[in-house]
C-alpha cells in the first residue's frame, strides 16, 4: 500500500475509518483473496479426511475396502476433489474480478 | 451418520484423560489387559513422525527449491510456478496416498513421497516469489559488478529471498508434520496410530494423539523460525528493523 495513496485519501478529507474501508480494504482485496484461495483449495482437499471422523464425503470412496486393489474409484474421487477445489478457486477469482473493477482497465 | 453428529462428542474423553494417556500407560479397550499409551510409546511414535516428516521435507525442498529459484531467477514461468502451487494444494492426500500405495506398495517410501507432494506447493511458490521480488536495482548492480547469472542468484538473490523461502518451508513443514498422521494407512506407525485407532486407544488416546501432533508441528515451526533468523543476513535484518 503506497503511502502516497493514503496521503491523497486523507488529503481529500476522508476520515481514518473511511480511508480504511474505501481505500485500504479495496486495495488489499487481491492479497486477501489470494490468501482465501490458498486456504480454500487446501481445505477442500483436506476435507477428504472427514471419512475418519465418520463425516462421509468423497474420502469414503477412496477408503472403501473394495477399492484397495482397484484404483479407478480412487482416481475418480481424487479427480472430483481436485476439480471441486479448482471450481472454488475459480469462483474466488471471479469474485476478485468483480470486487476490483479498476484492475481491469488497461492503462494506455 | 450426519456430519453434525460426528462433530458431537461420541465417547467419553477429557483433556485430563488425554494427558494421563500421554504420560502413563492405560489399559486398552481391547480385552486382554493390553497396555497402551504412556510416554515411552508416545516418544517412539513421535520419533517416527519426526523422521518421516524430515525426510519428506528434504525431498520436497530438493524438488521445489531448484525449480522455484530457477524460474524466479529467470523471471519467467510465473504461470507454471503459481499453477503448480495452486494445483498441488488441491491434490487430496488421502487419494494420493491410496494411489501411490497401490502402485509401489505400502511403507515409509510411499508415505515420504506423498508427504513431499504436500510440501512442494508452498516451498515452490515462496521460492519463486522470494527471488522474483528482489529489488531489480540490486540485481543490476551485481551484474554490473561482473557477476555471472549463477553468482547473482547465489550471492544476491538467494540471501535476499531467505525470509520468503523460509516462510514457504515453514508452511510446508507444518502441513507435512500434521498430515504424517495418516501414516498408519500405509503401515507406518506415527502418532496417527492413536488418532486413527480409537478402538484400541480410546477417545482419550485420539485426543492425546492430536495434542502431540499439534505440539510437534509447533516445534517444527519454532525450530525453522529460529533457523530463519540465523540464515537471514545482517543487512536484511537491519533493513527490516528500520522499515
Amino acid at each position: 500500500m503506497p503511502a502516497s495513496t493514503k496521503d491523497a485519501a486523507s488529503g481529500m478529507g476522508l476520515t481514518r475509518r473511511q480511508v480504511l474501508w474505501k481505500v485500504e480494504v479495496p486495495m488489499a482485496v487481491p492479497e486477501i483473496i489470494a490468501g482465501l484461495r490458498v486456504a480454500t483449495v487446501s481445505t477442500v482437499a483436506i476435507a477428504t479426511l472427514a471419512v475418519f471422523a465418520h463425516g462421509g464425503g468423497l474420502g469414503t470412496q477412496i477408503l472403501g475396502e473394495a477399492n484397495l486393489k482397484f484404483p479407478t474409484t480412487i482416481v475418480i474421487s481424487g479427480a472430483i476433489v481436485i476439480a471441486m477445489a479448482l471450481c472454488f478457486d475459480a469462483i474466488l477469482l471471479l469474485i476478485q474480478r468483480l470486487l476490483t473493477p479498476w484492475r481491469r482497465v488497461r492503462v494506455v | 451418520m450426519s456430519l453434525l453428529a460426528s462433530l458431537l462428542p461420541s465417547a467419553a474423553y477429557s483433556f485430563g484423560g488425554a494427558f494421563e494417556f500421554i504420560f502413563s500407560e492405560q489399559t486398552s479397550n481391547v480385552t486382554g489387559g493390553h497396555k497402551v499409551g504412556g510416554i515411552d510409546q508416545v516418544l517412539e511414535l513421535a520419533a517416527t513422525q519426526i523422521e518421516v516428516s524430515i525426510l519428506a521435507l528434504l525431498l520436497a525442498m530438493l524438488i521445489a527449491l531448484p525449480v522455484g529459484l530457477y524460474f524466479g531467477h529467470r523471471g519467467s514461468g510465473e504461470l507454471v510456478a503459481v499453477g503448480i502451487g495452486n494445483a498441488g494444494r488441491a491434490i487430496p492426500e488421502l487419494a494420493a496416498i491410496a494411489l501411490v500405495a497401490l502402485v509401489i506398495g505400502v511403507g515409509t517410501g510411499t508415505l515420504v513421497l506423498v508427504l513431499a507432494v504436500l510440501g512442494i506447493p508452498p516451498i515452490l511458490t515462496n521460492a519463486f516469489v522470494g527471488v522474483r521480488q528482489v529489488d531489480r536495482a540490486s540485481v543490476d548492480a551485481a551484474r554490473g559488478a561482473g557477476m555471472t547469472g549463477f553468482e547473482v542468484l547465489r550471492k544476491v538473490e538467494l540471501p535476499l529471498a531467505v525470509p520468503s523461502i523460509m516462510q514457504g518451508i515453514r508452511g510446508g513443514s507444518v502441513n507435512i508434520v500434521a498430515t504424517a498422521s495418516i501414516a498408519p494407512l500405509v503401515g507406518v506407525a506415527t502418532l496417527g496410530e492413536f488418532i486413527l485407532g480409537e478402538n484400541v486407544y480410546g477417545a482419550n488416546g485420539v485426543l492425546a494423539g492430536a495434542i502431540c501432533v499439534a505440539i510437534l508441528a509447533l516445534i517444527f515451526e519454532f525450530g525453522l523460525a529460529a533457523l530463519q533468523k540465523r540464515l537471514t543476513s545482517k543487512g536484511l535484518k537491519l533493513q527490516q528493523a528500520s522499515a
